[in-house]
C-alpha cells in the first residue's frame, strides 16, 4: 500500500476555484449544456490520511462531537477538491459558479474513524434536465482498500437562462424519494435551531467550498440571492448531528435542498416514520417563523436491512 | 435492611492528554461521550436501560448543568436511561462509583455507570465579576436612562475575561504551595518524592508494556497512551528538575516531575448486580465493599495535621474500623497521587504515634505498607490528572488488578479540593 498522501492542498482548490471562475465568465458560458460530459472520466486520490485538527473543526461547525468517528460529510470535504477539479474538466458542461446543490445522497456502509486512510474516487455522470434548467450527478467514493465504504451523489442544478432570475422551483420533478404516501407517524416534538449568520464562512473555512453565494449578502447578491445562503452540506451535517447517537453504522441520508437556507435562520427538524417501514425516519426542515419546508430528507438504516450496499461495485 | 453486593464490571477511560495538547479541542461532553460509548462497545451494552449513569467534572462550563445526561443522550446507550451530575473536586467519580453501588446495594438500581471528565484546555472563560454586575443591573433596569447608567458603570479592566484557577478560594493559595506547607511539615524529603514519581512512571509503563491497559483505556483523538507517560523516567532526571512549589522556603522540594500536570481526559466504570452481570454474561471483576469520606479545615487547623490534602489521612481509620481491618489487610494500594509528597505525607501521618494518638485516637498508630503493593500499575504522577477522571480510573485499574490476581483487596484513597477526602474498599468477587 502506497503511503498514505496528506489532505489536498487548499491550493489545488483555490486553482480550480479560479479556473472555474474564469470559465462562469459571461462569455465562457455560451458553451453551457453543449459538450458530452464523460462518465468514465475518474479523478482518484491515493489513500488520504486525516487531519485531526481540521476534522475537529468540522465537527465543531457541524454541531457533530469531537471524536475519532469520521461524520459521513467530512468524506465529501476530502473529496471536495477532486469534485473541484472533475467540475472545471473541459467536458464538464457547466459554469462552477452559481451551480445549486439540489440533492445529496450519502451511503455510508462502515463507519470510518480517524485512523483509516480512504482512498476517493470522482466522476460525473446522469446530465439530465430540471425544471429550472439542467442538472448533473457528482458521485463520490471512499474505499478502504477494495472495499467500498460510503458512496454520495451530489446533484447540482444549473439554472436555464430565462430562470436565472427565478427561486427554487416549488417541487423539482424528479426528487428521487419523496415521502412515499404511506402513513406517517409524526415523531419527536421538534428540533429548533440557529443557522449562524456567519456559517457560510466557517464552512467554507473548513471544507474548502467558498462559493460566493454563502459567504456574504453581497457576494450572494451577484447570484440572485439577497442573503447569503447556508451550504447544502453543513444543512446535512447539522441535520445529522440531531440524530446524535442514534445513528446506525450503515446507513441512507439524503437531503433535498428545496429552498436555500438565507443567514441567519431559524429553522426546526420534524421528524416523521412511515408506519410500515420501521427502519426509514423522514425529515423535514422548515422555518421556525414561516413553516416554509426548506429541506426534506429521508434517513435508512442499513445496518438491519440484508440489501447489498446501494452503488456496490 | 438487607443488602445486596455492588460488583465492578470494568471500566474504560481515554488516554490522559496534558493539557492544550491533544484533546485541545475536545469538550468535556466530547470526552465523556466517546468515554461512555467505548465502554458500550466493550460490554455490549448498546441500546440498553441502565439504572443511571453518574458522572461530573469539576470545571464546567454554565450551560453544561446536565452534562451528563447530554452525554448519555448522544451516547449508544438506550435515551431511556437516567442520569445526573455530581462534582466533589478531585473525589468526583469515586464518590460517583459510591452513589451508584449504594443505589445498586439497597435495590434501587440493578447496574450503573459511574464516571467523571476534565478539561482545562476547554475551560470555562467567565466575564468579570465588575461586568457580571453592571450587566445584570442593566437587565434590571427599568427604564432607558437607568439601563444606560448601568452600563456607563464599565470599566475597560472589566472586559477582561476571568478564567478558572486552581487556587483555594479561601485560602488563595494554590493546591501546590498548600501541598508545600504539609511536604514540610511532615519532613517529606526530595528524595523520596523524586522516587515516588520514578517508580509511577515506571509501573504505568511497564502495565501498558504488558497489555493490561488494552481493555480499560479506548484510543482518542490519536492517542493510544497517556503522553504524560516518561517510560524513562529515572530519580537521577527528576533529581535536575527546579522546585515549582514553596520556592519561599530555603529548601524546596516539589517540581513538575513529582507533581500532577494539569491534564484531560474522560474515565467510567459499570458496576451492576452478580446477577445483571450473569445475565449477560459480562464479567465480574470486584466487588465494591465499603467507602468514607472526611474533610479537614485546612483554613484556621493546624498546619501539620489539617493540610489540604490530608482528609484521606482520617478517613481511612474510620473505614477500616468499620470493617474490621488492618491497614496491612490489603493486597494493592492506590493512592491518588496528587503530588508524590501527598502519598508520602499519607502514609507518614499514620505511622506517626502522637498524630495517631491526638488525632486519629487511636492507641497505636495504623503502621507502614508493603510499598511494592502501592500503585503497581503507576498513579497521577505518571498519567496525569483530569480531576473528576481520577477516581474511576483508579477503580477499574484496581478492579482489574484484583481479578488478574484472583482474591485480595485494595484500598483507595483520594485527596480533593476543599479539604476533603473520599476514600474505599473493593475486593476480588
Amino acid at each position: 500500500m502506497s503511503q498514505p498522501e496528506p489532505e489536498s492542498a487548499p491550493r489545488s482548490v483555490a486553482l480550480s476555484m479560479a479556473k472555474g471562475v474564469v470559465r462562469s465568465l459571461p462569455l465562457a458560458r455560451v458553451r453551457s449544456g453543449r459538450a458530452a460530459l464523460s462518465p468514465d472520466l475518474v479523478l482518484r486520490t491515493g489513500p488520504q490520511a486525516i487531519d485531526q485538527a481540521r476534522l475537529a473543526a468540522y465537527q465543531r461547525v457541524c454541531g457533530a462531537r469531537v471524536s475519532d468517528v469520521l461524520p459521513p460529510g467530512y468524506l465529501h470535504v476530502l473529496g471536495f477538491p477532486l469534485a473541484m477539479a472533475r467540475m472545471t474538466q473541459a467536458d464538464f458542461p457547466f459554469p462552477l459558479l452559481g451551480l445549486v446543490h439540489v440533492v445529496n445522497r450519502t451511503s455510508q456502509h462502515r463507519q470510518l474513524t480517524l485512523a483509516d486512510r480512504p482512498r476517493l474516487a470522482v466522476h460525473a455522470a446522469n446530465l439530465r434536465p430540471h425544471r429550472s434548467g439542467q442538472q448533473v450527478d457528482i458521485i463520490t467514493e471512499a474505499r478502504l482498500d477494495d472495499a467500498l465504504v460510503w458512496t454520495e451523489t451530489s446533484t447540482y442544478l444549473c439554472r436555464g437562462r430565462r430562470e436565472e432570475r427565478r427561486n427554487f422551483p416549488q417541487e423539482p420533478p424528479n426528487s428521487p424519494q419523496d415521502p412515499p404516501n404511506s402513513p406517517q407517524e409524526r415523531h419527536g416534538v421538534g428540533i429548533r435551531f440557529q443557522v449562524p449568520a456567519d456559517v457560510g464562512r466557517r464552512y467554507a473555512a473548513v471544507s474548502g467550498d467558498r462559493n460566493p453565494i454563502h459567504l456574504s449578502a453581497m457576494s450572494a447578491r451577484l447570484f440572485g440571492f439577497r442573503r447569503a445562503i447556508a451550504h447544502g452540506m453543513w444543512l446535512q451535517a447539522r441535520l445529522l448531528s440531531c440524530f446524535e447517537g442514534r445513528l446506525p453504522d450503515q446507513f441512507v441520508v439524503e437531503c433535498e435542498f428545496r429552498k436555500p437556507v438565507p443567514l441567519p435562520g431559524d429553522v426546526r427538524l420534524i421528524e416523521t416514520r412511515p408506519a410500515l417501514r420501521p427502519s426509514s425516519r423522514f425529515f423535514e426542515l422548515q422555518g421556525s417563523r414561516d413553516g416554509r419546508t426548506l429541506v426534506t430528507g429521508r434517513l435508512e438504516d442499513r445496518s438491519l436491512s440484508a440489501e447489498a450496499p446501494i452503488g456496490q461495485a | 435492611m438487607p443488602t445486596r453486593e455492588a460488583v465492578v464490571i470494568g471500566g474504560n477511560r481515554i488516554p490522559f492528554a496534558r493539557a492544550n495538547g491533544r484533546y485541545a479541542l475536545a469538550s468535556n461532553q466530547d470526552m465523556l461521550t466517546a468515554t461512555l460509548d467505548g465502554l458500550v462497545a466493550r460490554f455490549g451494552l448498546q441500546g440498553e436501560r441502565l439504572g443511571e449513569v453518574v458522572a461530573g467534572a469539576v470545571l464546567k462550563h454554565s450551560q453544561d448543568f446536565n452534562l451528563t445526561r447530554e452525554s448519555v443522550l448522544g451516547s449508544a446507550l438506550a435515551p431511556t436511561t437516567p442520569a445526573y451530575d455530581i462534582q466533589q473536586a478531585c473525589g468526583t467519580s469515586l464518590e460517583s462509583v459510591i452513589l451508584v453501588a449504594n443505589k445498586i446495594a439497597v435495590g434501587q438500581a440493578d447496574s450503573g455507570i459511574a464516571a467523571g471528565v476534565d478539561t482545562v484546555s476547554d475551560a470555562p472563560i467567565a466575564v468579570s465579576e465588575g461586568l457580571r454586575t453592571a450587566l445584570l443591573a442593566a437587565n434590571r433596569a427599568r427604564n432607558l436612562p437607568a439601563r444606560l447608567k448601568a452600563l456607563a458603570s464599565i470599566r475597560p479592566s472589566y472586559l477582561a475575561p476571568a478564567t478558572p484557577s486552581n487556587s483555594e478560594l479561601r485560602t488563595g493559595l494554590s493546591m501546590g504551595e498548600h501541598q508545600a506547607v504539609t511536604t514540610r511539615e511532615w519532613a517529606i524529603t526530595r528524595q523520596q518524592q523524586d522516587e515516588l514519581a520514578a517508580a509511577s512512571h515506571q509501573n504505568l509503563a511497564a502495565a501498558y508494556e504488558r497489555g493490561f491497559f488494552d481493555d480499560l483505556v479506548t484510543p482518542f483523538l490519536g492517542l493510544t497512551r497517556d503522553n504524560n507517560l516518561r517510560p524513562d523516567s529515572t530519580v537521577e532526571r527528576l533529581a535536575e528538575l527546579k522546585p515549582v512549589y514553596g520556592r519561599g522556603e530555603s529548601e524546596p522540594t516539589m517540581t513538575a516531575g513529582n507533581s500532577t500536570p494539569l491534564t484531560d481526559g474522560a474515565a467510567a466504570v459499570l458496576l451492576g448486580t452478580r446477577e445483571w452481570a450473569a445475565e449477560r454474561r459480562l464479567p465480574i471483576l470486584a466487588r465494591f465493599v465499603d467507602a468514607e469520606t472526611a474533610a479537614v479545615d485546612y483554613v484556621h487547623g493546624d498546619r501539620k495535621a489539617d493540610g489540604l490534602l490530608m482528609a484521606p489521612v482520617y478517613a481511612v481509620p474510620r473505614l477500616l474500623a468499620r470493617n474490621g481491618l488492618t491497614l496491612q489487610d490489603f493486597d494493592f494500594y492506590e493512592i491518588h497521587e496528587a503530588f508524590a509528597a501527598t502519598v508520602l505525607a499519607t502514609l507518614a501521618a499514620w505511622q506517626d504515634p502522637d498524630f495517631s494518638r491526638d488525632r486519629l485516637g487511636l492507641a497505636a498508630p495504623l503502621g507502614g505498607i508493603d510499598r511494592s503493593r502501592l500503585n503497581v500499575t503507576g498513579s497521577s504522577l505518571a498519567t496525569g490528572h483530569p480531576f473528576a477522571a481520577t477516581g474511576a480510573r483508579i477503580v477499574a485499574t484496581l478492579a482489574k488488578l484484583l481479578h488478574d490476581k484472583g482474591s485480595g483487596r485494595g484500598l483507595i484513597s483520594i485527596c480533593a479540593a476543599g479539604g476533603q477526602g473520599v476514600v474505599a474498599i473493593i475486593e476480588a468477587a
